[in-house]
């Protein structure tokens, strides 16, 4: 079952004995790992097969990437082959059934981040590994201990929700999770695509298999809320691109287990592959920022804000599309539907915020996007079928869409209470059209 | 005394001049330019009145770097050292602003102090651009102060804090709460400020150096001390600590750097000298006339390009001599596309011919982008743009694939141009770039830029005499106005006689691809000989690249690559001489070659507009060089790999706070092997002494970069007799009076 591991790790020796052989060795193991998640007998599920692919894409963008990044160095072959070892590990969790090889595994996968980011982390900072063993290690031998000691499911499930909650970042204070950025792009971009969602994996296969004492949802959602809003105004705080990108992931992770606790599978599994994408593309590509934000600055905003009219006429516009997609397609695209409306809706609403020439094709933009999610998301409902059957899933569909709103409220009143006294504060005057400076007589 | 200093007085407080208070602290501060048009400034710019010993002295006592050349760069350059030159130095320590002074450089305050400033600057700076830049500044401080500055319990918040800076509402008012201090006192206090933060000092500096361009992260000087000072007392005196002030700065010469710095320009300068031949013949009647940019890259080209006898070339600066400002089809500002020192007096609009499909693709997805952080759409849109994106990559990748093996793009332009005296700036650029006649039938200008991908020092590739811009516009333009028949007939009567069967055209070397793309239809033939030159370019760039000549140019669509190409790197010498002296001499990508004709500047204007321009422009390229190889950590970028934007003007390394400024370490070493050899700038003239002295008198910013041995200038009467150094020009000139 955890045989689709071994090509990674394979490849990690390789990579040590003969670096030369570096990304072929890279690109064969990881296209061995997603033929071999289609081998009948390899006894994966649905859910196993989706995420190991999508884990080998990422993998493998990042890992060629990072081989670019350090070719000719003395660090790449460590932390390339350490990389490999943390793609096994998440690997081989993805592809386990059973408690015991899931706790096994997700311990491994623990030890072998930590290891990556220490190993990273030489010459820089290791500041990331630290914060790492203090977030997992006592949440992770808890877990240790409750399996050992064959606890009943219910307890290894909330002991295993709490160490998804740290792998994630969840706790208050710096999270390790946003720490990462103090290293190299690849490992960042690795750690945050594949490694920090590992999580909802864990929390959904032990609860299919045990199901759920009937608080743990509740539980998990309050902790998810707390650290979602909490962080929220962190990510407008960094303001350098990497760490918005590491603060934004501690959010969205917030929000995959949200839909975890809510009995939402399939939406989380679709927001897991979907996140790892987006976060690994935006992290390697962070340097284009430069030359792309100059060149949005000196591109004239050729239009006029929106009128209030078109707003109007845009939003009811999106509501129409997103009743036609609701009656159109099947059940399971509507706790997706209802989320993605809100965002479509909001991100029309930010952009008429701005001076824009091209507001219909923004607007067709994000018209576009909420039958498109919401009809992949019922997609990956389907692919799924029993393997991601939550026993909370009792909620209405648009609990999510909901919780978005209030978080999004949340967040709004927060930033307005903050920047009042704020506006009031006159000092430091702006010099360019201030008094000369004083000359000494 | 003016209104601000009476005010000062009448309120008991002492008036300072702060505006010598900001010069001295800022001495050793960098400029560093807005990273997405970045051109090299030399970075000890302030301190180029002492020689370049003493300042590097004084940067290393001001910064706490050692600025010398290390053991490794001797032996990069197989110099043998003695055990002098070996000794290992001690490196200065950073002054200490007053809050490490009381509670030690590494406690947890002074580090949360450090961090604290940094990110707020790096809130405010990339924050929205349509707020002033002191509300956002306000806005910027973080809602709740780290543990280790507010106290356990609590004492010191962010509203104290607001408050407090409101009250000490400006660097004076900072400062007039040290009655006791003295002004030096005030000064070295400040300095150790500045080299706390020194990428932030660099970015203020060159705010307040330029008037800000009216950039939207603009951020004075006076602001950000009075944000470092006024955070430091406010934790001491949270910490009933009161400050003392600092101990003056003690500052030695490290002489065994100095002797290792010597040592290696022995080794670097004399193998360049080394390869300069008695004079070769040039084509009385060539067939084709090239000139490029000074630029050290544009010298391989030449050599290829020269492999056929009929071809003769000449470097020039890289913006072709029109002083242009160019406004882009669809963008709504223009840029001045001509090195810093200068400013422009001519205006050049693109003509768009195409739909300026880009401008409106980049609205979209700034505003898509731009929403992307609101918390209503960041968990469904984000995603969706990931799933499409997938594919969308991987025709990007197909594409840019593609592209690295086709023969050329089409350049930006025609342009439409208009501006006084255009007559006057033809005729200074074709008689500075020795171009008088006769002319080949057709004579190709060509600009350089370069291509990369993802790289946040893009610019840094590009040509400097043209901004931090590509510099195809440049030569397109200059080409364009040589073509107009008013124009030639008015050279003409000026003594330049162009022939009607001459063509001018323009045309641009990618030095990441060694592609060159001309503007306009041209003969088989000429574009043979462009696609030989190219081959036999990047096969030497393979060489130094450590890759096969098939992959260089894939290097430049690779987006995870560090280093697309070496750049400058490796620079060491200007040449400014006919090129009948350096014909065929294989100086390996490592000089300036600058064209100069001695017998056709009886006068030396044109060796003094030499001198005052594009030398001082290669001596600020060659010390940005010398400086980020020799303290990657201040002046450097450091590891490339770490980079996080931040705003579309610089750069972070990973969570540190401090803005990283000048190249990247992958720029001037490959892993612990250094490439850059930090040497200053060999200038070998080809002119008789008595001019040379003359040219470098007539400037004084010339005279104290050559008096205070910033560059290493020589010369020589004829091509056959013996260089003479500085010194012996200057020394003659000393025995003639006194005889």
């Amino acid at each position: 079952m955890s045989i689709l591991a071994l090509p990674p790790v394979l490849a990690a020796l390789v990579v040590l004995a003969v670096p030369r052989l570096m990304r072929p060795a890279i690109v064969l193991a990881l296209a061995v790992v997603m033929m071999g998640a289609f081998v009948p007998g390899a006894g994966l599920d649905a859910l196993s097969q989706l995420v190991t692919i999508a884990l080998a894409i990422i993998a493998l963008s990042v890992l060629v990437f990072a081989a670019g990044q350090f070719a000719g160095e003395r660090r790449a072959r460590p932390i390339i082959a350490a990389s490999l070892l943390v793609t096994a590990c998440s690997i081989a969790l993805v592809c386990a059934r059973t408690p015991d090889m899931l706790v096994t595994w997700w311990v491994a996968s623990s030890v072998a981040t930590i290891a990556l980011l220490a190993i990273a982390g030489r010459g820089i900072s290791q500041m990331p590994a630290r914060r790492a063993l203090l977030a997992m290690a006592a949440p992770d031998l808890a877990l240790i201990a409750v399996t050992a000691a064959s606890a009943r499911p219910h307890i290894i499930l909330t002991v295993a929700a709490l160490c998804a909650c740290a792998r994630a970042g969840l706790w208050p204070g710096r999270s390790w999770v946003s720490a990462t950025v103090a290293l190299p792009t690849s490992v960042s971009a690795l750690l945050h695509a594949g490694v920090v969602n590992a999580g909802a994996i864990l929390v959904i296969r032990l609860a299919v298999i045990s199901g759920e004492p009937a608080w743990l949802p509740w539980a998990l959602t309050a902790i998810t809320l707390l650290a979602l809003t909490a962080r929220l105004p962190r990510i407008h705080a960094r303001g350098d691109l990497k760490g918005t990108l590491a603060e934004s992931t501690v959010a969205q992770m917030s929000f995959m287990l949200l839909t975890v606790a809510l009995g939402f599978a399939p939406m989380a599994i679709t927001h897991l592959i979907g996140h790892g994408i987006y976060k690994s593309t935006r992290f390697l590509d962070s340097g284009q920022a430069i030359s792309s934000r100059a060149a949005l600055r000196r591109t004239a905003p050729a239009g006029s804000r929106a009128s209030a009219a078109h707003r109007a006429l845009g939003i009811v516009g999106l509501l129409v599309v997103a009743l036609v997609s609701f009656l159109v397609l099947p059940q399971g695209a509507r706790p997706v539907l209802g989320v993605v409306t809100v965002a479509a809706a909001g991100s029309f609403w930010a952009m008429c915020e701005r001076p824009l020439a091209q507001l219909p094709a923004c607007w067709l933009a994000t018209a576009l996007v909420i039958p498109a999610y919401s009809a992949l998301a019922a997609a990956v409902g389907v692919v799924l079928g029993a393997s991601a059957i939550l026993p909370a899933a009792a909620l209405p569909w648009w609990t999510p869409a909901v919780a978005v709103i209030t978080i999004s409220i949340i967040d709004r009143l927060r930033r307005r209470v903050r920047r009042a006294p704020v506006a009031t504060i006159g000092y430091l005057p702006d010099r360019a059209s201030a008094e000369p400076m004083p000359v000494a007589a | 005394m003016n209104a601000v200093a009476r005010d000062a007085q009448l309120r008991g407080v002492r008036a300072l001049d702060l505006d010598s208070l900001l010069a001295g602290a800022f001495r050793a501060a960098a400029l560093h330019m807005p990273l997405d048009r970045s051109v090299a400034i030399n970075p000890l710019l302030s301190l180029s009145e002492l020689s370049f010993d003493q300042a590097l002295t004084e940067a290393a006592a001001r910064m706490g770097v050692d600025p010398w050349p290390t053991p490794a760069h001797l032996a990069a350059a197989g110099v043998d050292a003695d055990e002098s030159q070996l000794m290992p130095s001690t490196p200065p320590v950073r002054p200490m602003t007053m809050l490490e002074r009381e509670l030690g450089a590494r406690s947890r305050r002074a580090q949360a102090a450090r961090t604290l400033i940094g990110r707020t600057l790096i809130t405010t700076c990339s924050g929205d651009p349509q707020q002033p830049l002191p509300l956002r500044l306000a806005t910027a401080l973080p809602r709740t102060l780290p543990r280790a500055l507010s106290g356990r319990r609590r004492a010191l918040t962010t509203a104290a804090l607001a408050t407090s800076l409101m009250e000490t509402d400006s660097l004076s008012a900072a400062l007039a709460d040290l009655p006791d201090w003295t002004d030096g006192q005030l000064s070295d206090e400040l300095t150790a400020h500045v080299a706390r933060l020194p990428g932030w000092a660099a970015w203020a500096n060159w705010c307040d150096w330029s008037g800000g361009d009216g950039h939207p992260a603009a951020l004075s000087r006076e602001l950000l001390l009075a944000l470092s000072v006024g955070i430091d007392l406010l934790v001491c005196r949270q910490h009933t600590v009161e400050p003392s002030p600092p101990q003056p700065l003690a500052s030695a010469v490290d002489s065994a750097g100095a002797q290792r710095l010597t040592a290696l320009e022995r080794a670097v300068h004399g193998r360049i000298l080394d390869q300069l031949t008695p004079a070769s013949d040039t084509p009385d009647q060539p067939e084709l006339q090239v000139v490029t940019c000074i630029d050290v890259r544009s010298e391989p080209l030449r050599r290829a390009l020269e492999a056929d006898p009929g071809v003769q070339t000449f470097g020039f600066a890289g913006f072709f001599g029109v002083p242009v400002s160019i406004r882009r089809a669809g963008e709504s500002v223009s840029y001045a596309a001509l090195p810093v020192p200068l400013a422009p007096s001519v205006t050049a609009t693109e003509r768009a011919q195409r739909v300026p499909l880009d401008a409106d693709r980049r609205q979209v997805t700034g505003a898509l982008t731009a929403a992307l952080h609101e918390p209503q759409t960041m968990f469904a849109l984000a995603e969706i743009g990931a799933f499409a994106a997938l594919p969308l990559a991987a025709a990007r990748t197909a594409a840019s694939v593609g592209r690295a093996g086709s023969a050329a793009w089409e350049l930006p332009g025609p342009y439409d141009v208009d501006g006084a005296n255009l007559v006057d700036h033809v005729e200074s650029a074709l008689r500075g770039m020795s171009l008088t006649g006769p002319f080949a039938p057709h004579v190709l200008l060509v600009g350089h830029g370069a291509t990369s991908t993802a790289n946040a020092h893009a610019a840094q590739l590009d040509c400097g005499a043209c901004a931090g811009h590509r510099g195809g516009a440049n030569a397109r333009i200059l080409a364009d106005l040589l073509s107009r028949v008013e124009i030639r007939g008015e050279l003409a009567r000026r003594g330049i006689d162009i022939p009607a069967g001459t063509r001018f055209l323009s045309a641009e070397h990618d030095t990441a691809t060694d592609q060159i793309s001309v503007a306009g239809e041209i003969p088989v033939s000429l574009r043979q000989r462009l696609d030989r030159a190219r081959e036999q370019v990047r096969a030497e760039r393979a060489v130094a690249l450590f890759t096969s000549a098939r992959m260089v140019p894939w290097r430049a669509h690779d987006w995870s690559q560090v280093r697309p190409e070496w750049a400058l790197a490796g620079n060491a010498a200007m040449i400014i001489g006919p090129r009948s002296a350096t014909r065929g001499a294989p100086l390996d990508g490592k000089t300036f070659l600058h064209s100069y004709d001695p017998d056709a500047d009886p006068d030396g204007a044109l060796l003094e507009g030499i001198l005052a321009a594009p030398m001082v422009v290669a001596q600020w390229i060659n010390s940005t060089y010398y400086l980020s190889s020799t303290c990657p950590d201040v002046y450097g970028a450091g590891d490339k790999t770490l980079a996080s934007p931040v705003g579309d003007f610089a750069v972070i390394a990973g969570d540190d706070p401090d803005l990283r400024i000048g190249l990247p370490w992958q720029s001037v070493a490959a892993g612990d092997h250094p490439y850059h050899l930090p040497v200053r700038l060999l200038v070998a003239i080809d002119a008789p002494a008595e001019r040379v002295r003359r040219a470098v008198r007539a400037n004084p910013q010339v005279a104290s970069l050559v008096g205070g041995q910033w560059v290493r200038l020589i010369s020589r009467d004829t091509p056959d007799s013996p260089w003479q150094t500085w010194e012996q020009i200057a020394h003659a000139d000393h025995d003639r009076q006194v005889q």
